[in-house]
């Protein structure tokens, strides 16, 4: 058996252009990716702002807005705004109301900045409240001055009142004292979940293009050996090995790459951008290889014809991207109960979870939430093969 | 006539297969309808998440600050909130019931009122990462408002304390201010005025998504044809040998392939455009010709350096599996950041679902269109010559 996955493996490595192309992307990606996977949110908006108020307010609140990371600012005319706006080159603009200083300063909260956008962009809709929080402090301390002057203005001097607030209002801002958290608990286990995962969608992204390009590669590797083999079951059958090891082996000569590159890849990645993972997740790894591995050489057996199986390609990357749940949750499908490791692609959602939580992984259970999975592809496997070695000695 | 003979030959070949219409018809339309699926909550008006709220403090103001928050506008949108009633909160996120649950804990006004940080909890999966994500930008943006609130009750608090003539009064400046501010909180909006521009799709319209996916697929039929056409590479020469040029061969294929494929367009993409969208114009027909044109001058051109069709199908999927992964069909760019948009415009998804974009909002950047019909072009006549360095 240990030459079947010696040959196994020196088939598997020979396409060296594509091993380094599946190897280097992930990595390539990942770095050019590290910064945002670090940052806290996604994209950022870039907003076109006109001041029609002109203002010491409105100045400071255009520059509470240039602060913020989320958001890139420009300042053209509003005809030239509204243009860029419909050509989607900046996402949104903001409207400083004439009366924006006036009104805060009298308590008044209607009608102080006007937000220009694509009806169904629902990004900007999302966060329209980022724009609001940059002006709530002027209107939350106004409204706090207001009321105390208006009920109780006989028992202070005003000036001596503002004075004052003013200088609690700087002292408690400069303090970390009143950073507010929500208590996070994620139902699995009932337990506070991790909170370092700033950018999950995109970490998810990530995840989903290495597990989906390691699907492809064991494709092509199996396909390029399919190619390879032609006449070589004949001689291993006359050699005299028998046909389940010739099977074992070469499942194992795939599984043991792909495991190795895969482990790899995923262990420089959370290098990259700082992340750990526990022992167990090394060892899903090798339980998603090997699965992968398992549907992919039954998919190779079934259809035979490498252009055939090239040309699924595509089609096979969207199975594996949307059953694989890499960004969405499939609920039209729940009514089917397939919600286990039955179809390509579930494992990559799987190994994907586990990333994402990083909470110890109880291997045993993933083991048998697969097992029926696995030893219905054996079985496959097994016919397919035990049949094309009786056929190649007769 | 010649020619009209065999674009008919080269139509009725197609047609009368049943594996080329499944690749034309039946697989266009399953993908289609599976990724309506998938991204039906990106592409709803309706609100993504239903979010269940257990108010276990139940005083006058919590239950205030509850009504407040049923009726903000900008969760609603988002957020679908429901009062629940406090036990196996659990169970009910586990059984699809609620995609997460918020608990005011006992004492929370009265702690915000005492300037103390008592966290609400929130309940929820965070494997599905639409919910984590609409909860994180909530919950963000929540947290700087209440910072901002206890700040400013504080403030009032300490400035009350230091004055003599007020000392007496805090404690009741300090409840009322704290109702005033959890009412300014929810009415924060007030200040916003959102001019909305309608009828004008963005990148995460539906017919953004649909058009994605329309590529997508053309993208896979028009290598398929290639492939048909690198199959027939005897017949292609036969035909070479009674005096039909190499270009005209490949003039009478684009035909019959443009043909075929406006057969898929007219028949799986229009009516679920018109479906989406309730709009479609000619312009959109002809734009999606030229993306045609486009893709099969480029696989003419690929498949004129590469003499193994094997070959040329493997490197065929690759441009299209990475075109589709970076270029704004499995992730959209909406959710993409600075530098993934920068790497997205390698990709030819990005700038053809752009222009479609302009092309509805009566914005078409023509240079867009131009460069492809001179890089088509520009393909087709490469093709010719590496065709020639072949032979």
């Amino acid at each position: 058996m240990l030459n079947v996955i010696k040959w196994r493996i020196k088939i598997y490595l020979n396409n060296k252009v594509i091993i380094a192309l599946f190897l280097i992307i992930p990595i390539i990606l990942t770095l050019w990716m590290a910064e945002d996977i670090n940052k806290k949110g996604l994209g950022q908006m870039i907003v076109n702002i006109i001041d029609e108020d002109v203002s010491e307010f409105s100045k400071d609140y255009i520059e509470k807005i240039k602060r913020d990371e989320s958001i890139t600012t420009v300042q053209i005319p509003y005809e030239e705004g509204l243009q860029e706006i419909k050509k989607e080159k900046i996402s949104a603009m903001i409207l400083i109301k004439d009366g924006f200083s006036k009104n805060i300063l009298e308590g008044k909260n209607k009608d102080l900045i006007e937000l220009v956008y694509l009806k169904d962009n629902y990004y900007v809709s999302s966060f329209s409240d980022v724009f609001v929080h940059h002006y709530f402090s002027y209107i939350a301390k106004y409204r706090n001055i207001n009321y105390v002057l208006s009920n109780y203005g006989n028992l202070v001097d005003e000036e001596e009142y503002i004075k004052k607030y003013e200088n609690n209002y700087e002292e408690l801002n400069n303090s970390d004292s009143y950073k507010y958290e929500f208590s996070l608990v994620e139902v699995d286990s009932g337990e506070e979940a991790y909170q370092d995962d700033n950018n999950i969608i995109l970490y998810r992204y990530l995840l989903g293009i290495i597990f989906l390009l390691s699907y492809i590669l064991i494709l092509i590797q199996s396909i390029e050996f399919q190619n390879n083999k032609k006449g070589i079951v004949k001689k291993l059958k006359l050699s005299g090995i028998k046909w389940f090891i010739n099977s074992t082996g070469n499942v194992i000569g795939t599984v043991a790459p792909t495991f190795v590159i895969l482990s790899t890849q995923l262990t420089l990645v959370n290098l990259i951008i700082n992340k750990s993972f526990s022992f167990n997740i090394i060892l899903y790894t090798l339980l998603f290889s090997f699965s992968a591995t398992l549907i992919t050489v039954v998919i190779v057996k079934i259809f035979k014809k490498s252009e055939k199986l090239y040309l699924m390609i595509p089609y096979y990357i969207l199975v594996l991207w949307i059953f694989g749940d890499v960004l969405f949750n499939l609920e039209f499908i729940s009514f089917l109960d397939i919600e286990r490791n039955l179809i390509p692609g579930i494992g990559i959602k799987g190994i994907i979870t586990s990333f994402i939580m990083r909470t110890n992984i109880d291997i045993l259970s993933i083991l048998y939430d697969e097992i029926i999975y696995i030893l219905l592809i054996i079985i496959g496997l097994g016919i397919i093969e035990y049949k094309e070695f009786k056929n190649a000695a007769s | 006539m010649q020619n009209a003979k065999l674009i008919v030959f080269e139509l009725k070949k197609n047609l009368f297969n049943s594996k080329n219409i499944a690749v034309l018809i039946v697989l266009p339309l399953l993908v289609v309808v599976l990724f309506n699926f998938a991204f039906k909550d990106l592409v709803d008006d309706k609100p993504i998440i239903k979010i269940g709220l257990i108010d276990e403090e139940d005083t006058s103001t919590s239950r205030y600050l509850v009504e407040q928050l049923l009726k903000d506008e900008d969760i609603s949108n988002l957020i679908n909130i429901e009062t629940v009633e406090g036990n196996k909160e659990i169970e009910k996120i586990k059984n699809k019931e609620y995609n997460g649950i918020f608990k005011i804990p006992v004492n929370f006004t009265s702690n915000l009122i005492n300037m103390k940080n008592t966290p609400i909890e929130i309940i929820y999966n965070k494997n599905d990462p639409l919910t984590s994500y609409a909860l994180d930008v909530v919950t963000d943006s929540f947290s700087l408002y209440i910072e901002e609130v206890q700040k400013h009750i504080s403030s009032t608090y300490y400035t009350t304390k230091e004055l003599n003539n007020l000392n007496q009064y805090t404690e009741k400046i300090n409840n009322n201010i704290s109702l005033i501010m959890i009412g300014e909180v929810f009415n924060r909006k007030l200040g916003l005025l959102k001019n909305e521009l309608e009828d004008i799709p963005s990148t995460s319209s539906p017919a953004y998504l649909i058009i994605m996916i329309e590529i997508l697929i053309l993208s896979f039929t028009t290598l398929f044809f290639m492939y048909k056409y690198k199959e027939e590479k005897k017949i292609n020469d036969k035909l070479k040998t009674i005096g039909i040029k190499s270009w005209r061969i490949k003039i009478l294929k684009t035909i019959s392939y443009m043909i075929l494929i406006n057969l898929q367009i007219v028949l799986v993409f229009i009516p679920i455009f018109y479906y989406l969208t309730k709009t479609f114009e000619i312009e959109k027909i002809i734009f999606l010709n030229l993306i045609v044109f486009f893709m099969l001058g480029m696989w003419f051109f690929i498949s004129s350096l590469i003499k193994k069709s094997e070959n040329f199908i493997l490197l065929g999927s690759l441009i299209i599996i990475f075109s589709n992964l970076f270029g704004g069909t499995l992730f959209p760019i909406v959710l993409m950041t600075y530098r993934l948009k920068f790497l997205s415009k390698f990709t030819i998804n990005y700038w053809f679902g752009k222009e479609f974009l302009l092309l509805s909002n009566e914005n078409a950047d023509y240079s867009i269109l131009l460069i492809t019909a001179i890089l088509a072009l520009a393909f087709y006549f490469l093709s010719e010559r590496g065709d020639e360095l072949n032979a």
